[in-house]
């Protein structure tokens, strides 16, 4: 009992941070979720599901004290501990190691000190290849104990003593690795783009698969949809999967692309550029719930692919790049199927909208109108007869309006235009020495010569 | 007497249709210094018997004659002539002055036009009529700006007198006076184009600048506002914000005309009006400064948050208050309601009044309307006065609802026909004026001027060298003339 009110205390807390509250149960457990991935991206996604998901939240803040343990990064330390402080109080995690904070924060500083010792010998000797790794060593340092900013700038003096193209590559992925971690996504866009931007890259067929994928991150966080919807897809899965191993798992490719996909692109382009893809294919085969959702699609039986998202939505809320567009990608999905069903017709009863996609007995009536007034769907509601009208047009009538809009816009644009015309022949515009008579405008003043 | 009466008549000559327009010029210039050459015997001699003169005289073809007498009249502190006598005298040669003859003697039509805006011969509805149709007479287009168009408008506005001016407030100015005109043809030349004669030299207009047009506009806005014509008020202030400027020079008015015109916006199109292409940018980022308030509340008018909208009006009392948009506010408080209703148009075809009442809440109190019978008047009324197209339908469980008609009003080819025809007159009538005030600019001398560099230009390129270069200095030259021209 005790421990369901620690619960209720932290969620509240993670509530009113502006944190998502998932509750119900997602279709993984902690243990073999994580397992899929490698590097530091393991505890921001421990943390994420601490945070949000209910079930699982003590689960993840253990794993996340023992992660952050496993690394030198006091700071991670710290927040896992504190988390799991509130949340689960009687857990031996949530006594706090000070002995181990204290060594490592020692252990830490001295290796910080012995690295800049060595960077400046380098940089007396002058010998640029050995200032560059030293600000390469000095940056996974940094990274390690969490100083992501000093770390970017470390990575960021590596690009002055570059002399090839893979010190180039290696100084690019670094901060695409720190900007990821620091959710900065407009630099690792910039910083993917200065990857490909290279020219005869070696083995640029292996890095193919994680330049996408991470510039589909950046655009997925950036909001810009149909651009990282394209990315995902372009993943080559004959590539080296290796290359992004431990950032994203092919399941998450999957999810993302279907997803961004169905909700950003057409029925012809979900067939040819989704499901005849033959290399999205390869990561759809770990994801057959998506793969189902879009055939649906396709197929006109929305109700059974909305479902079959429902069903996704959980697992996606305690994705780390997904949670906070989920809400957002889902409306689109689903208001692109109401559009969709109501294309054939010119007139259909709510009755049977609500029956295919009505949620919980409530009417979609005021979805309907957020839909109509936010102009993604062109119809009208008949309250009276409970139908959804499609606004037919009568071209004609459309024409003439318009004719005679352009006709009087026109008129009334060569109007003003002939008369500034002459307003400045005669030298009539308002100009700055003039400022200072108008202030008298309101006691009457109006006599003056004319000017020009 | 004889002598002063054959002065007095000696023109029109009764031969008159035969005359050129040489000798016509050449009549009236003789008669007009005649006139100013009076002796001092003959001007006593008019004011004593004032009205046996003006009986001499036929207003509408001895015009010159008729304006000197009554102006001599005027100008001695008290004349020997019944007050309605002479009140009759000025309506008349008002209302019925030869224009081409007044281009002589513009000072005195003027003098009397000014008198007459003073408002303190005639009651308000006469002066505002007499003074509307005498600027009619003069330029039948009222195309062209004059001093006198801002007396007319503040002395409409001023007195609340607007019906009988309205047939010049509504004209489209075209053209304004323009200083040291050089004319070389005959002032009563019938073809003269208008910045020919009304000027300040022929005495037609006083001094006009920058302020007296913008403030013309403005009244004019004042006006339409008091008569809730929203969209011409609008209209008008458009042409005071958008007021062309040079050096980033913004004036007072135009800055106060921003602040009404985001209001007015509102109440004429229902949401947040959009600056005409051709504001310039200082004035923009001025306004922007200025009336960051106004834009924050206007921004609220199309959305359904109430709450929102009432507090930004609320929490900005004094600065309504101060730039005296106090009732401006009010009328956008009061539309807020009646266009969340008007916008439900695009979303229903019918509505029912519980929905409305339960979507739409008042601008005033931020509340939704108490009962559906409030929410039946309210629409009830907008459906009366236009605003709204539809009707009141009474549905199958006796409840209410609101059914939206159409707004296309276009249903016969011969209507649209017509519109089509009239546009195209109205720009055909356009471009002739675009093309005279192109011959006018033509001759400026400051074009002039440029056009003898640009010549000189070309000589001194064609001298220098030839082949590639010369031909790619020709392509430049060329766009230059046109972007100039």
């Amino acid at each position: 009992m005790g421990a369901k009110l620690d619960l209720l205390a932290f969620f509240s807390r993670m509530k009113s941070q502006g944190a998502i509250i998932v509750e119900d149960l997602p279709k993984f457990d902690v243990e073999s979720y994580i397992s899929n991935y490698q590097g530091r991206t393991r505890y921001d996604r421990l943390m994420l599901i601490g945070e949000s998901s209910v079930p699982l939240c003590v689960d993840a803040l253990k794993a996340a004290v023992v992660e952050a343990k496993n690394g030198r990064d006091v700071g991670r330390y710290r927040g896992a501990w504190e988390y799991t402080r509130i949340a689960a109080p009687n857990e031996p995690e949530a006594i706090r190691d000070d002995a181990w904070i204290e060594s490592t924060e020692t252990a830490n500083k001295a290796e910080t000190a012995r690295l800049e010792v060595e960077l400046k010998g380098y940089r007396n000797n002058l010998i640029k290849e050995s200032i560059r790794m030293g600000n390469e060593d000095i940056g996974t340092h940094f990274e390690e104990i969490g100083l992501l900013k000093e770390a970017a700038e470390a990575y960021g003096r590596m690009r002055h003593d570059v002399s090839s193209t893979k010190h180039i590559l290696d100084c690019a992925q670094h901060l695409v690795s720190v900007a990821l971690q620091r959710r900065d996504w407009v630099s690792v866009i910039s910083n993917v783009s200065k990857i490909s931007g290279l020219q005869a890259v070696e083995g640029e067929q292996d890095l193919q698969p994680y330049l996408k994928a991470v510039s589909g991150i950046g655009q997925l966080g950036m909001g810009k949809y149909h651009e990282a919807a394209a990315s995902f897809l372009q993943i080559n899965s004959n590539g080296s999967l290796e290359s992004f191993q431990g950032l994203v798992t092919p399941n998450d490719i999957a999810i993302y692309g279907g997803l961004l996909a169905l909700a950003t692109m057409d029925r012809n382009d979900l067939q040819t550029k989704v499901l005849d893809s033959s290399t999205f294919r390869t990561f759809l085969e770990h994801e057959p719930h998506v793969r189902k959702a879009i055939s649906l699609f396709i197929n006109g039986r929305y109700s059974n692919c909305l479902s079959m998202l429902d069903a996704l939505q959980t697992d996606c809320l305690l994705d780390l790049y997904m949670q906070k567009h989920v809400a957002t990608i889902f409306t689109r999905i689903r208001r692109k199927c109401i559009v969709q069903y109501f294309i054939p017709f010119s007139c259909v009863t709510l009755q049977s909208l609500d029956e295919a996609f009505g949620r919980g007995g409530n009417s979609i009536e005021d979805e309907l109108a957020s839909m109509i007034r936010d102009g993604a769907l062109s119809a009208r509601i008949d309250s009276k007869s409970k139908l959804l009208v499609a606004v037919s047009t009568d071209p004609r009538a459309q024409m003439q309006a318009k004719a005679l809009d352009v006709a009087r816009k026109y008129e009334q644009e060569a109007k003003e235009r002939l008369r500034r015309i002459n307003v400045i022949a005669s030298g009539l515009e308002v100009s700055r020495g003039k400022r200072q008579m108008d202030e008298h405008w309101y006691e009457g003043e109006r006599t003056s010569a004319l000017t020009g | 007497m004889e002598q002063l009466a054959s002065v007095l008549t000696s023109y029109p000559p009764n031969s008159a249709s035969s005359t050129t327009l040489k000798q016509q010029d050449e009549l009236i210039r003789v008669y007009v210094s005649a006139l100013a050459k009076l002796s001092a015997s003959s001007k006593r001699l008019i004011l004593e018997q004032p009205e046996a003169i003006l009986k001499l005289l036929d207003p509408a073809k001895n015009s010159i004659g008729y304006l000197f007498v009554v102006n001599a009249i005027l100008n001695v502190s008290e004349p020997r002539i019944g007050r309605s006598s002479l009140l009759d005298a000025i309506v008349v040669i008002l209302l019925s002055f030869d224009p081409l003859q007044v281009r002589y003697v513009g000072n005195l039509l003027l003098l009397l036009l000014e008198l007459v805006g003073a408002g303190k011969l005639f009651p308000p509805r006469v002066a505002v009529e007499v003074l509307a149709t005498a600027m009619l007479r003069l330029d039948p287009n009222a195309s062209m700006f004059t001093s006198t168009h801002l007396l007319l408008a503040n002395y409409a506005y001023e007195t609340d007198c607007v019906e009988p001016a309205l047939k010049v407030l509504e004209r489209d100015i075209t053209t304004y006076p323009i200083a040291g005109q050089k004319e070389q043809r005959f002032l009563c030349d019938p073809e003269l184009p208008l910045t020919s004669y009304i000027s300040i030299q022929t005495g037609l207009t006083g001094p006009v600048k920058a302020a007296t047009v913008l403030e013309y506009d403005f009244v004019r806005a004042l006006i339409y506002m008091s008569r809730r014509e929203w969209t011409k008020a609008r209209k008008a202030l458009e042409r005071v914000i958008a007021y062309p400027t040079k050096d980033k020079g913004v004036s007072k008015i135009m800055v106060d005309a921003h602040k009404k015109w985001l209001l007015v916006g509102l109440l004429s199109d229902g949401e947040v009006p959009s600056f005409p292409g051709y504001t310039s940018a200082a004035a923009k980022s001025a306004y922007n400064v200025t009336a960051s308030s106004y834009r924050d509340v206007a921004s609220l008018f199309s959305t359904p948050n109430a709450i929102e909208f009432v507090g930004g009006v609320e929490s900005n009392r004094p600065i309504w208050l101060e730039d005296g948009n106090m009732s401006l506010i009010q009328e956008v408080q009061v539309a807020y309601q009646k266009w969340q209703i008007l916008n439900l148009r695009r979303i229903y075809r019918e509505v029912s009044i519980y929905k409305i009442q339960e979507s739409t809440s008042s601008g005033e109190t931020g509340e939704p309307l108490a009962n559906p019978q409030q929410v039946i008047s309210v629409v009830q009324k907008m459906i009366d006065n236009k605003t709204l197209k539809g009707e009141i339908t009474v549905g199958p469980d006796s409840e209410s609802f609101l059914t939206f008609r159409d707004e296309q009003e276009w249903s016969s080819e011969k209507d649209f026909a017509k519109e089509i025809a009239q546009a195209h007159h109205n720009i055909n009538l356009l471009s002739q004026e675009y093309k005279a005030s192109n011959e006018r600019l033509s001759g400026h001398r400051d074009y002039v001027r440029f056009m003898i560099r640009e010549q000189k230009r070309i000589d001194k390129d064609d001298s220098d060298a030839g082949g590639f270069d010369a031909q790619i200095e020709d392509e430049d030259l060329m766009n230059d003339i046109v972007h100039h021209g």
